[in-house]
């Protein structure tokens, strides 16, 4: 297709995808239920931003590139609130087209919700193509497949082929490329088998964090990550994309805020400091700087206080982590405007050790360190045994993470460390 | 560290106890029940809170105090803190703990666990503070932080194993315990099984929805075709209702279309025809009565014409009848003046006749015309009355003053007599002796003085006796002194003695005024005094001088004597002469000769007595002769006043006479009085005014009575020309007022008359055209007459009416109908029974009442579901709980792996420890072995323990393993000791040195192990501070190591 010229009314759309309505929040520390009912509204309100931004720029359609929400956790509310949007674009005559994806596979029933009738799901079977049509002329093609279930292991997009007639060929598809966003089930591929499909623009969605992965006058691929962060990792802004096409067929985007509420880290290394108050300050003033950085969200932010020094041994303990967050939460909260808000204080500091030399030593340190680091060859058992209790426990095993190997080294390690600082008692 | 002082405030039998402590090895002894294991309870207590309220130890004050006290501590640097732990209630039965530096300043309660280095409550009783009940139990070395201690001990870490591990231990369990509710992972679980089991039931909402909504739309549906029926049913109601409605408006219709057809043929009629016809008929027949009437009033008028005869007569005498009517009120005045003139002039004689009776029987009308009662003759009378009462008031005055008088008189003259009673009575009571008076108050005045010369010259004699016996002495004195060798050591003394009795001696001479010798006594006194610190220097040089001066003095001492002897001779002489005067003054003034002094007593009372009587007799002397003086004064008055009465009485009776003769001049009674005159004056007054108007009254009357002959004149006149009889003056004004009215009615009469006949002609007038206006009417009825009139009047009316009805009715069928066709309703009518109507009413009103009850309730379930599916809509609480849900796994992810590590790390340590106890013997043993070694003289080498268990062996000498079970009770009660030594030496590597308390532990040892075990102990007391309480004084004699060391005797200090 390159060379061609082609002659087109210019036409914009946004793209979006993971709206994960009613989805789950990780990594939220206890918090009010005010903070709560903010955060689980969240993601409705996300959605509510994509439509304005639908309405405000006139586009003439709207795209949604799976996991509109998680099938697994619906609720009706979830639902309706997503009815009620799709009608004021309705109302406004913007199509909406949806391809579902591995958080709410087309198989799984919703339920009873009525789309309205402007807008086109993708059926799982095959890939489907629709022409957007306006004022009588197609401006553009859409092609699009559904997850059928949740898992799909087959490259969903070397089943997308391009119309020649088509003005503008637009490919929506949930997927992980170039294993982007996790496992190889999320209907795998690869960027440059995209590229060479001969779609101006791949709608992708399944990876959370917003990435342009290809951009060239012929050839967009585009991720554009969740609206609303959803856990604690989903740092930043986040964002959908107001993608503008011009007569030459010339691809603009252009990001739109979404997120309500935007999840931050105060990442805080405590190396040389022995000053209690300079910490607190400090880190409270790192909290203040956020409220300028994101003007039309909320900030929720988890303090993290890492590193070896003095402040060690204070820090390791007991309940400190708990007061220091009700320290740095007391500042205005406004739960229905805009606020900057830490949900949890971790900390992951370390005490100055000098671990070679202690191994060294002939005594019970250095049958302790021995034993913690030779622990899977010689006490996994009763090391395993020990945890039983609440791992193996009836509703411990329901409701809380099996420990893989490498969680489980993690913690002997986390352990060793604990025990040596408490026998050493406090520094300095 | 070391127990510098126990400040008990109470506890247990110790109260108020302060007790300090040496450095090393303090041996407390005291018999039973001393209180020894008490203080080392309250030592544990102080350390780690008293025993729980009720148990054995807790050590309540049994003799008051607050319960609880202080350890002061000193720690390895010499600082000094306090312990001070006080039972509160309320508060904790532990008690309260607070720790002071040496500054007074509280330091931070876990500041007491790093002091105790982190020897925990059971250690520290077990290896600190032990008495011989602890120390022969096995299990208390047995209890797992003391085992724990023995087999780490050595480990040498900053912070002990065993702290560690319970630290680990506590912080695992408050996140999790299998079976338990509280900790913070149990919670976490329970709470997410709840959240669960609400998310499941919500979970169902989707299908609830699409059921709700299924029925929803069934039911709309079913509502629609309800509502289709009922108005089809409710149209059928409508038709039948109409029906029935116009039904007999249609029947009424029919019989006006028949009625109509059977009526004459009339279109045309005069309008308002008969209402005109009636009106017309009734107004001809009004103006013929009308007329009639009008003939009957001129026959009336003409008839009543004929009754008044004299009416032209009258017409003629009009002027002059007029003129008597004009003045006929001035008649009627002149008549009532009349009356009211007689009535008068009987009053005035009445009058005349009362005033003269009440001027008195002897006035009569000519007397009263003469007598003059002017002002002159008032004023005159006025005159006279004032003299008299002037003089009479004069009169009076006079016969008061004059009585006032003489009453002072008598008066005076009796207060004269009553004095002159008093004197006379006192006189009696003075007494009567033979000196008069003034002589025996002489002879007292002398007898006093002289009685008090008496005393002083006694007193005289007693100094002059006291003088001469001391100056005697002092001469016996200084002729002693010369001789005697001994007392030459106390002339300094004597110097002083004689300065100052000198000074004394003349004071005393000073005072009998023998001022040579006063001068001279006290220039040698001085002049002792100031020799002494003289003599006392030069003593020895100047005792020869002195006795020189001595012999003179003694010289000049006694002529001294000789001259005081003389003078007290002198004074007795006196004495005797002045008693005998003394005695005589008591004669005169006694009245007897050589009173007593009883006598002398009552003498002197009388004399004061008498002196009183004397002095009230003067005062009563001088009080008559000031009454005399006023009595006669008063005399003179009286006599004054007499003559003053009787020069008022006669100008009175002067006054009086004159006043007679005027009243005789005048022509009135003597007798009199002025008032009595003045009031027959106003009467004979009052008598003239009332004759005056009687005169006035008589001449008016005569004038009136020839006005009233005058009118009666003219109205008669004209009587006589009407014919009728002449009139008295009382009817003249009825009279006239007759005439009057005649002459009216008659011209009046004349007028109507007129009147009548013009109305006669006009009402004739009218009937005519009334007659001719009614025929008018009948021709454009076409009717022939009247009745003709009616008749055709009627039909016309009644074809009109029933046009008008049928076409209301027409107008009535079309609005019930509406848009309906007319012809089929007509068809319809015609075809059914008008009975039927109601009957199919009535049928679709059920069938109607059954469709609208069941839309109703459709209806209402319709809305039921409306909102369970807005409820459902809007129900946000399945997303809050997930997301609950969620927050509470994070939690429960966090605290396991929380836990994980805390387990894991307790877990890690319980594996090191089991490898450092496997593979290095523990220090404890090694050295508890070289303690009991030295405790049993070498008999035993080394205590030990079996790789791998928890049991301890002995080795003997010969090389023997003996388990604890096989050792003899002493000899265990060794092993222990030494392995608590053992431990606490270990924990010493550690952290400071604890003190040990020991309770009387070395009672089973026999003499020479006690020796051996004392000495070791005193060797660990240099480094751990040891209390030893003990109730035996062999026990205490062994631990006692020196002389210096002392034993605190707890009896001594209780």
């Amino acid at each position: 297709m390159k060379g061609v010229v082609w002659v087109l009314p210019p036409f914009c759309f946004i793209h979006t995808a993971d709206l994960h309505i009613d989805s789950q929040f990780r990594g939220i520390g206890q918090v009010s239920e005010q903070m709560q009912k903010r955060l689980y509204k969240s993601t409705f309100t996300a959605l509510e931003r994509i439509v304005d931004a639908c309405l405000m720029h006139k586009v003439d359609f709207l795209l949604i590139a799976g996991d509109v929400y998680d099938t697994s956790r619906a609720s009706l509310r979830g639902q309706m609130v997503l009815r009620q949007q799709l009608q004021r674009l309705e109302k406004a005559s913007i199509p909406v087209y949806i391809v579902h994806g591995n958080h709410d596979p087309i198989d799984k029933a919703e339920a009873g919700i009525r789309w309205p009738d402007n807008v086109y799901r993708f059926g799982a079977e095959a890939v489907e193509e629709v022409s957007v049509v306006r004022g009588g002329q197609e401006i553009a093609r859409i092609h699009g497949i559904s997850y059928k279930e949740r898992d799909v292991s087959r490259d969903l997009s070397a089943e997308f082929v391009p119309s020649a007639q088509a003005p503008y060929s637009i490919a929506l598809l949930h997927c992980s490329v170039d294993g982007l966003g996790g496992r190889e089930n999320y209907a795998p591929t690869t960027l440059q088998s995209l590229v060479d499909r001969g779609f101006q623009y791949w709608a992708l969605g399944h990876v959370h964090k917003s990435q342009v992965l290809y951009h060239d006058e012929d050839c967009c691929v585009v991720y554009p990550g969740s609206p609303q962060g959803l856990s604690s990792a989903e740092v930043g802004a986040r964002s959908c994309f107001l993608v503008k096409v011009d007569e030459t067929g010339a691809t603009q985007l252009e990001m739109v805020p979404t997120a309500d509420v935007v999840w931050e880290t105060v990442n805080f290394d405590i190396k040389g400091m022995d000053d209690k108050e300079a910490l607190i300050t400090s880190v409270d003033r790192q909290i203040d700087a956020l409220a300028d950085r994101y003007s039309g969200a909320s900030v929720l932010v988890e303090v993290h206080l890492t590193g070896r020094g003095p402040l060690h041994s204070w820090l390791s303990r007991p309940a400190l982590a708990e007061e220091l967050l009700e320290i740095w939460q007391d500042r205005p909260l406004d739960f229905a405007g805009k606020f900057v808000f830490p949900h949890r204080v971790l900390v992951d500091t370390r005490r100055d050790l000098e671990l070679e030399k202690l191994r060294q030593g002939r005594d019970f340190l250095a049958d302790l360190i021995q034993i913690a680091e030779e622990y899977e060859s010689g006490t996994q058992e009763r090391v395993l045994q020990s945890l039983s209790s609440l791992f193996d426990h009836r509703r411990g095993k329901r409701y809380i993470d099996r420990l893989s190997p490498q969680a489980l080294s993690r913690l002997v390690e986390e352990a060793k460390l604990l025990a040596l600082d408490l026998i050493l008692g406090e520094e300095g | 560290m070391r127990i510098r002082e126990l400040q008990v405030e109470g506890f247990g039998v110790w109260h108020d106890l302060n007790l300090k402590l040496g450095p090393t090895l303090c041996v407390l002894e005291g018999p039973n029940e001393a209180g020894k294991s008490t203080l080392m309870n309250f030592i544990r207590s102080i350390w780690f809170g008293f025993e729980r309220r009720g148990q054995a130890g807790r050590g309540e004050p049994l003799r008051g105090g607050r319960h609880g006290g202080r350890l002061v501590i000193e720690d390895e640097n010499g600082t000094l803190y306090t312990i001070e732990r006080l039972a509160r209630d309320p508060g904790p039965s532990a008690g309260t703990v607070v720790v002071y530096d040496d500054l007074g300043n509280q330091l931070d309660e876990s500041f007491l666990t790093r002091l105790l280095g982190g020897v925990g409550r059971e250690l520290f009783y077990s290896v600190f503070a032990f008495g011989l009940g602890e120390l022969e139990q096995l299990e208390t070395l047995q209890k797992d932080e003391v085992s724990a201690s023995i087999y780490s001990a050595g480990l040498d870490t900053p912070v002990p194993i065993a702290q560690v591990d319970q630290q680990l231990s506590r912080a695992g369990d408050a996140l999790f315990r299998p079976g338990a509710a509280k900790p913070l992972i149990n919670r976490l679980l329970s709470r997410l099984d709840s959240t669960y089991s609400e998310i499941a039931l919500l979970k169902q909402q989707p299908q609830q929805y699409a059921a709700i909504k299924e029925e929803r739309d069934r039911l709309l549906q079913t509502l629609d075709q309800l509502q289709r029926e009922l108005e089809s049913v409710q149209e059928q109601m409508v038709w039948y209702k109409t029906l029935a409605s116009i039904h007999s408006p249609w029947e009424e219709l029919v019989q006006i279309q028949q009625s109509l057809s059977e009526l004459p043929q009339i279109d045309e009629f005069p309008a308002l025809g008969v209402q005109r016809l009636n009106q017309q008929t009734q107004r001809v027949r009004e103006l013929e009565a009308a007329l009639k009437k009008c003939e009957e009033a001129v026959r009336d008028v003409e008839y009543r014409l004929s009754q008044q005869p004299d009416g032209p007569v009258l017409v003629q005498m009009q002027h002059e009848l007029d003129e008597l009517r004009e003045s006929r009120s001035a008649y009627e005045r002149l008549l009532e003046e009349s009356k009211s003139l007689k009535a008068d002039l009987m009053q005035r004689s009445r009058e005349v006749q009362g005033a003269l009776e009440s001027a008195g029987g002897t006035w009569d009308e000519k007397a009263v015309e003469g007598f003059d009662t002017g002002l002159l003759v008032r004023e005159a009378v006025r005159s006279f009355g004032r003299d008299l009462q002037e003089y009479g008031e004069q009169v009076q005055q006079a016969k008061f003053a004059l009585e006032f008088a003489e009453r002072q008189r008598d008066q005076c003259e009796g207060d004269y007599r009553d004095i002159q009673d008093q004197i006379l009575a006192l006189n009696e009571q003075l007494p009567r002796v033979g000196h008069d008076y003034e002589s025996r108050c002489q002879a007292r005045d002398t007898y006093q003085s002289l009685k008090f010369e008496l005393q002083m010259l006694e007193k005289d004699k007693r100094r002059l006796e006291e003088a001469i016996l001391q100056l005697e002495e002092e001469i016996q004195q200084l002729s002693g002194g010369q001789n005697s060798d001994k007392e030459s050591k106390s002339v300094n003394r004597w110097l002083v003695y004689t300065g100052v009795t000198l000074a004394g001696l003349s004071v005393l001479l000073y005072l009998t005024g023998v001022f040579v010798w006063a001068a001279v006594c006290a220039a040698a006194g001085i002049t002792m005094v100031l020799l002494y610190p003289v003599s006392a220097v030069s003593y020895r040089n100047a005792i020869s001088a002195l006795r020189q001066m001595t012999q003179r003095e003694l010289a000049h001492l006694k002529a001294k004597v000789e001259e005081y002897r003389s003078d007290y001779t002198r004074t007795l002489l006196t004495i005797d002469e002045k008693q005998q005067k003394l005695q005589d003054a008591a004669t005169v003034f006694a009245g007897v000769s050589n009173p007593s002094d009883d006598e002398i007593d009552t003498a002197l009372k009388r004399l004061e007595a008498e002196r009183d009587i004397r002095t009230r007799l003067i005062a009563l002397k001088e009080a008559q002769q000031d009454c005399r003086t006023r009595w006669e004064a008063a005399v003179s008055r009286a006599a004054a006043a007499k003559q003053k009465f009787e020069d008022a009485k006669e100008a009175y009776d002067s006054a009086l006479s004159r006043w007679k003769s005027w009243l005789q001049t005048r022509g009135m009674p003597p007798e009199i009085s002025v008032d009595g005159a003045i009031e027959v004056i106003q009467a004979v007054h009052a008598a003239k005014d009332a004759l005056r108007a009687r005169r006035a009254a008589q001449a008016q009357l005569v004038q009136n009575e020839q006005e009233i002959a005058e009118y009666l004149n003219r109205l008669n006149r004209i009587m006589q020309k009407c014919g009728r009889r002449p009139v008295d003056a009382d009817e003249a004004v009825f009279a006239v007022s007759w005439l009057n009215e005649d002459l009216e009615k008659y011209v009046g009469l004349s007028k109507e008359l007129k009147d009548r006949q013009k109305a006669l002609a006009e009402a004739q007038r009218e009937l005519s055209e009334a007659k001719s206006e009614l025929n008018l009417l009948l021709e454009e009825a076409g009717a022939e007459d009247t009745e003709e009139f009616l008749f055709r009047s009627q039909v016309y009316e009644k074809r009109q009416n029933l046009f008008q009805r049928a076409l209301q009715l027409r107008v009535e069928i079309q609005a019930r109908c509406g848009a309906w066709d007319l012809e089929n309703v007509y068809r319809a009518l015609e075809k059914t029974p008008p009975q039927s109507f109601q009957q199919k009413v009535a049928e679709l009103a059920a069938k109607e009442q059954q469709l609208v009850q069941k839309i109703a309730e459709s209806q209402t379930r319709l809305g039921e579901l409306k909102q369970q599916l807005s409820d459902l809509e809007n129900d946000e609480r399945l997303t809050a709980l997930q997301f609950t849900a969620d927050t509470l796994m994070e939690e429960l992810n966090r605290k396991a792996w929380e836990w994980a590590r805390l387990v894991i790390a307790q877990e890690l340590i319980h594996l090191a420890r089991e490898k450092y106890e496997k593979e290095r013997q523990p220090a404890v043993l090694r050295l508890a072995g070289e303690y009991l070694n030295a405790m049993t003289c070498g008999h035993y080498l080394r205590v030990y323990s079996p790789l791998g268990q928890k049991e301890i062996r002995v080795e003997t000498a010969d090389r023997r393993q003996l388990t604890v079970d096989q050792l003899s009770r002493g000899t265990l009660e060794q092993l222990y000791l030494a392995m608590r030594l053992a431990l606490a030496h270990e924990f010493a590597r550690r952290a400071a040195p604890l003190p040990l308390v020991m309770d009387d532990i070395l009672v089973n040892f026999d003499p020479v192990r006690l020796v051996r075990t004392a000495s070791v102990l005193r060797q660990i007391s240099e480094k751990h501070q040891i209390l030893f309480f003990t109730c035996h004084p062999h026990v205490a004699a062994a631990l006692k190591g020196s002389e210096e060391e002392t034993i605190i005797r707890l009896g001594d200090v209780s």
